[in-house]
């Protein structure tokens, strides 16, 4: 099974309004930068900044989608947020890590999915 | 914010304060733990973690710094889990800082949020105790080893909610109750008593001047005359351990890692019988945390080194140091650490590798040039700091079969205790427990010894080219001769009974 562009930017649109619903303020979308990786969606979670990453899967797949983000892809997302929080000057704000995982059922939110020094 | 939490750490037998500093910061979540921790501290964050979260905290993402003071000495043990998660926990804000700078905190802690039980509890409090601190929180597990420290207000506690709503004040939790020290006599323990050694009358009397005195004794005989057995009925007649010898001896076994909760204290005289292809490191203590070795274990109480020609010369020469000083001093790159090793070192070998040279029993079919080979295992140098020789030969089977029953442990340990009573009134506020143990001002001082002694002591050192440590060993033995006798003075018997267990029949 193959995902089309179209059903990445689709999740993502889905993990937004999840979001929005449960009264998280969205920040920011797709941050990219070159050299470095990607920011799916940032937000605020009261004080907090949320950085979320979306996952797409089929229902019925093999595996939960949260397995599918590598430590070299935690490490990724943790370097450009760091950029990013430097950036927008947000760097003596908490911080938290999410994944939130989009399937045909609906959206399933793993708060704290990991840290960042991913242990 | 930053919370400060008060700790101890161990260094030897002794215990040393560390600050857990824990700042919690705002910024991307990690947990960093310096100040030179050991891999077992480094893993002490998985285990923190989760015993926050099972007892539902929350183990807040947030950059978290822990810091160890003073941060040049490396750390080990698991200790500091307990006081980590208090730190995180009131730097979180999610308990009260309002207590902690009163109390000293130690812990291990399961995934759970329990509380475990950690090794050296007694040192570390004392330790702390003198350096003024009056309040502990302790596992539940050490609350009985804890108890005996007097004047410490100890809190054993079981689980991490537990330490949190006790430090919140809202558990009211009672300290643990001072428990006095009973040297615990009561029945023979041991399932073997003197009266089982039939025969062997001159062995049983070295054997108890040497108990009584701290001397140390090599028995020599062959296989099968009642050596070991003799050997295992020592702890039967050792006198019971005063309460300095017993803190003494827990604190070695707690950084060992050998006292049981239930007990608290060691109160019986420590009985240690290494195997022969004990290592130098497990006999003399080191490897990497610098563990005490068996000499140490056996502080204040007996090694026994069964067929002690078997053992490596390596290891038998570095008792040398320990024989005569009493403690070891333990050199690693990290550290240095001395621990006490005041022990009486028993030991038992067969004259020849057939074991019969001497005996009456059966002729021996060792060459001259074996039998040299077989003594020159044991150095001169070790044989010179043994008091007492004993042979002990085969016994007669009429001596078996007789229904007369020596003389059981009871009325030996009495006599015992009789002489040790002599010698702790003797030596009262020195270190010097024993005769064996005293110094040569001591000697001089509680030795006098008559016209007529002195002479035999002159006889003996020309006649038998004693050494200088072979004559103020003799003068020790005689000591506890007289002690055992009552006697205030040393009389000429005992320095010629002494003479004859310092010089072995081949030498003469």
């Amino acid at each position: 099974m193959t995902y089309s562009a179209a059903d990445g930017i689709l999740a993502e649109v889905q993990a937004g309004e999840y979001l929005e619903k449960k009264g998280y303020r969205i920040l920011d979308r797709n941050i990219a930068y070159k050299g470095a990786g990607e920011l799916d969606i940032v937000c605020e979670d009261k004080k907090t900044i949320v950085v979320v990453e979306v996952r797409y899967r089929k229902d019925g797949e093999y595996g939960s989608p949260l397995e599918s983000i590598t430590k070299p892809k935690m490490r990724r997302i943790i370097r450009t947020a760091e950029r990013y929080l430097a950036e927008r000057k947000l760097y003596d704000r908490p911080v938290r890590f999410d994944v939130v995982c989009v399937t045909d059922r609906g959206c399933e939110h793993v708060v704290n999915a990991f840290y960042g020094d991913f242990y | 914010m930053l919370a400060v939490i008060k700790s101890y750490a161990l260094e030897g037998i002794e215990g040393y304060p560390v600050d857990i500093e824990v700042d919690v910061q705002s910024g991307i979540p990690g947990f960093d733990i310096v100040g030179l921790p050991g891999s077992s501290i480094k893993e002490a964050r998985n285990r923190v973690r989760s015993a926050i979260r099972n007892s539902s905290f929350d183990f807040m993402p947030r950059k978290v710094t822990v810091n160890l003071a003073p941060a040049d000495t490396e750390k080990n043990g698991s200790a500091f889990d307990l006081p980590i998660a208090v730190g995180f926990l009131a730097g979180t804000e999610q308990i009260p800082d309002a207590a902690l700078k009163d109390y000293v905190i130690i812990g291990e802690l399961s995934l759970d949020g329990g509380v475990r039980r950690v090794n050296g509890i007694l040192p570390l409090l004392i330790s702390a105790l003198m350096a003024g601190h009056k309040k502990f929180i302790v596992p539940r597990d050490n609350a009985k080893e804890a108890s005996y420290i007097l004047g410490a207000e100890v809190y054993a506690l079981q689980t991490l909610s537990e330490v949190c709503s006790f430090l919140g004040g809202i558990l009211d939790s009672k300290p643990v109750e001072h428990s006095e020290y009973s040297s615990d006599p009561g029945v023979n323990k041991y399932g073997i008593d003197l009266s089982d050694v039939k025969g062997q009358n001159a062995a049983k009397r070295a054997l108890e001047i040497a108990v009584a005195g701290g001397h140390n004794l090599l028995m020599c005989g062959p296989p099968g005359a009642g050596k070991t057995m003799l050997a295992k009925c020592v702890p039967t007649i050792m006198p019971d351990m005063t309460f300095e010898e017993a803190i003494e001896t827990t604190k070695i076994h707690s950084v060992a890692g050998c006292t049981d909760s239930e007990q608290g204290v060691i109160t019986l005289r420590p009985f240690r019988t290494p195997h022969h292809t004990a290592s130098l490191i497990s006999m003399i203590g080191g490897g990497p945390n610098s563990k005490p070795g068996e000499v140490s274990l056996a502080h204040n109480g007996v090694l026994f080194l069964d067929e002690m020609p078997e053992y490596q010369s390596k290891t038998l020469e570095t008792l040398r140091q320990p024989l005569e000083d009493g403690f070891i001093t333990v050199t690693r790159i990290h550290r240095v650490i001395e621990y006490p090793a005041g022990f009486m070192l028993i030991a038992s070998m067969n004259p020849c590798p057939c074991g019969y040279d001497g005996s009456r029993i059966k002729e021996c079919t060792c060459t001259p040039l074996e039998k040299r080979r077989y003594k020159s295992r044991i150095s001169g140098p070790l044989l010179d700091r043994i008091d007492i020789y004993a042979d002990v030969d085969g016994v007669d089977y009429s001596d078996l079969k007789t229904g007369i029953p020596g003389e059981n442990s009871a009325a030996v340990k009495a006599r015992v205790e009789k002489a040790r009573r002599i010698q702790r009134e003797r030596f009262a506020g020195t270190l010097t427990h024993t005769n064996a143990r005293m110094s040569n001002a001591q000697i001089k001082k509680f030795c006098t010894l008559t016209p007529g002694c002195d002479r035999l002591v002159e006889i003996a050192f020309d006649r038998f080219k004693l050494s200088a440590r072979g004559v103020s060993r003799i003068i020790k033995t005689a000591r506890t001769i007289a002690d055992l006798r009552g006697g205030a003075e040393i009389c000429e018997t005992d320095i010629a009974e002494a003479i004859q267990y310092r010089v072995r029949e081949t030498e003469a």
